[in-house]
């Protein structure tokens, strides 16, 4: 119970720095968001300064000191609010961030856990099978996957089956003509929308999983409880999975909850290359054009969620590993 | 007495290219309650022989030839499954770290339970009390069932690994250095324990150990292990008032005597040969005090000289004139 209580006070005070930083950044950076907006419409002709001025009252851009924004930035933080996006004007942060978190969490979240259990399971067979062909040439295609990069493959993906022979669509997360609904057309629309996208990222991410998997695998193999293990006459499998496996996977956990956390940022270069309105899109659009309200609130969901993971991470650890259960607790 | 182990010439080897000749045509015999004690100094090849006779040699270790006769079946020859069968109901394992041999992450009472539940009928309620009973016999409390092993000493684990080991009732358990991570008091404590345990259970013991002094306090028979050969072989008794093989009674000098404990012991000069090319000679005789001509030229062979096996060209002699005087 201190250990848990001791976690949700570290929580607490991680999410604070977190929201503080989130404060600062964006007001470090160079540029001004009318200056910006102003530029857009000077190709359209001239702007007054009382136009500027009505665009700054609009944005609801404060005048007072850092201290004063600080304070209602806290309060507004608190209250979800992140204020209206200068892009997407007249819409709120939270308009935006609601609209592209879902599809962010669907094609990114499967995707990653997908890419955990299947990395995982491969890397336990390469490892029971060490020396043997299933073992290399899985090491040796995983090594290679693990190398190249993702956008690339997205792309090579996306021109061939998409461009050239039509199997798949070529942007978008659902048919252009469908209105969200909670039908199997729909639903079917969207799974076949998101499978290039979701494939891309697990190729990109499996490889680490299953590499990772299998040096733990074989570190633990070495352990002499599992010679023992074998000493005692238990069946294989009993021995491959309560011996081996539940050892080795323990340090990956903590991997696979951090992956969970970066779920909610979304796979920026994939939801750019398959033009998928999720949130790394949506990141990309909002520095792309210095909306620092977007871009404020973007960060923040991720920050929060990462640490969120965490400590989810640092809970199921405890339910895993006995020796962290008692020994934090002491 | 019927024979529990009997092993014929086996050899070890360790890799294939330029292989390491670790063990070579040892021969061994256990008979039923009968403890037999393999000591030899590090590398000479007797934890490699006691994981070849469970069948626990790992890669690069390979048995390349013997038989391994054990309770009526060929160990070296068993399929998988009847072997998977055969192990912990008649040759159990108690491995020299006791804190690695149990599995972190599962309780004390589950790692019991696993190994009946595979290889018994025995209820969920009859698994709890026999593991309850090992481990009273071991004296430790039965809550410890449901703790993890790191919440337990070193000494503890090691006594519930010695408990663990016997939960079968089998045949032979094999004890490969099993107090050397203790300390001399938790050790005595185990040696005390495996005193007691005789008394309790029927069971034959291979005890492996570098400790001359120790084997020769709990074995019935010693055999004394040189570069991956037998060098001597003769009960404990006998061996403590004649120990003839020159590397045995180097081994003895090296023990302090509590009697005189300003006395004077001694370590044994040199070191062990490389065992990848086995010379034509004793393998001893370069760190040998009464080594001659013929030890260096020719290998001696292992000899039953009726009060003890010995290989040694030089000693063959003294055992000789012992056996004639009847002394």
């Amino acid at each position: 119970m201190e250990y848990f209580l001791r976690r949700v006070i570290f929580l607490i005070g991680t999410l604070w720095v977190a929201v503080t930083v989130n404060f600062f950044i964006p007001r470090a950076m160079p540029g001004n968001p009318v200056e910006t907006m102003m530029a857009r419409f000077h190709e359209r002709g001239t702007m007054s300064p009382s136009a500027m001025k009505a665009i700054t009252v609009m944005l609801g851009i404060s005048h007072g000191n850092i201290f004063q924004q600080y304070g209602e930035y806290l309060n507004h933080v608190v209250h979800f609010n992140f204020g209206v996006s200068y892009t997407y004007f007249p819409y709120s942060v939270t308009y935006m961030i609601s609209h592209a978190l879902p599809w962010t969490l669907g094609l990114v979240g499967v995707a990653t856990i997908f890419s955990f259990g299947l990395g995982t399971m491969f890397g336990i067979i390469a490892a029971m099978r060490r020396g043997k062909a299933v073992d290399g040439s899985l090491t040796i295609l995983s090594s290679f996957t693990n190398t190249f990069p993702y956008f690339w493959f997205g792309l090579m993906a996306l021109y061939f089956l998409s461009f050239v022979y039509h199997w798949f669509p070529l942007t978008g997360a659902y048919g252009a003509s469908m209105t969200p609904n909670l039908s199997w057309s729909f639903i079917g629309s969207v799974a076949y929308h998101g499978f290039l996208p979701a494939l891309t990222i697990m190729i990109s991410s499996i490889g680490g999983w299953l590499l990772g998997m299998r040096n733990n695998m074989i570190n633990a193999l070495n352990e002499d409880y599992v010679l023992l293990a074998t000493a005692k006459g238990l069946k294989p499998s009993w021995v491959a999975w309560m011996y081996v496996a539940r050892n080795a996977i323990l340090p990956n956990l903590t991997g696979f909850a951090m992956a969970l956390g970066f779920v909610v940022g979304g796979s920026l270069l994939t939801e750019i290359v398959f033009s998928y309105p999720g949130i790394g899109y949506l990141l990309y659009n909002a520095v792309v054009n210095e909306d620092f309200p977007l871009m404020q609130g973007i960060f923040l969901i991720i920050v929060v969620c990462v640490v969120l993971a965490n400590f989810v991470a640092d809970l199921a650890y405890v339910m895993f590993d006995p020796r962290v259960r008692r020994g934090g607790a002491s | 007495m019927s024979v529990i182990v009997q092993a014929e010439n086996v050899s070890v080897d360790y890799g294939r290219k330029n292989p390491v000749h670790a063990v070579r045509n040892v021969s061994l015999t256990i008979e039923e309650n009968q403890f037999v004690g393999l000591v030899g100094e590090s590398g000479c090849g007797k934890s490699t022989l006691g994981f070849a006779l469970a069948r626990l040699e790992r890669p690069p270790a390979q048995i390349i030839s013997g038989t391994i006769q054990i309770v009526g079946q060929d160990w070296r020859t068993l399929a998988a499954e009847p072997l998977r069968r055969a192990r912990w109901t008649e040759v159990s394992v108690v491995l020299q770290s006791g804190m690695n041999a149990l599995n972190p992450i599962m309780t004390i009472g589950a790692q019991f339970k696993d190994v009946m539940e595979q290889h018994t009928r025995m209820s969920p309620a009859e698994i709890v009390a026999r593991a309850e009973t090992m481990l009273e016999m071991v004296q430790i409390q039965p809550e410890v069932l449901g703790r993890y092993p790191h919440e337990l000493s070193g000494g503890m684990k090691q006594r519930i690994a010695i408990a663990l080991a016997l939960v079968l009732q089998p045949k032979l358990v094999i004890m490969d250095e099993p107090t050397t991570a203790l300390d001399m008091v938790v050790q005595r404590q185990i040696v005390e324990n495996l005193k007691e345990l005789r008394r309790q259970q029927a069971f034959s013991m291979l005890f492996i150990s570098h400790d001359l002094g120790l084997v020769l306090e709990l074995a019935d028979q010693v055999v004394v292990m040189y570069a991956g050969e037998v060098v001597e072989r003769q009960s404990a008794t006998s061996m403590l008032d004649h120990p003839w093989h020159p590397y045995t009674r180097a081994l003895m000098h090296s023990l302090p005597d509590p009697e005189n404990p300003k006395g004077s012991y001694e370590g044994i000069p040199g070191t062990p040969p490389d065992l990848h090319h086995i010379p034509t000679a004793c393998l001893y005789a370069p760190r040998c005090p009464l080594a001659t001509d013929v030890c260096r030229a020719q290998t001696p062979p292992l000899e039953d000289l009726k009060v003890v096996d010995l290989r040694c060209f030089v000693t063959r002699e003294e055992v000789g004139v012992h056996v004639g005087t009847g002394a």
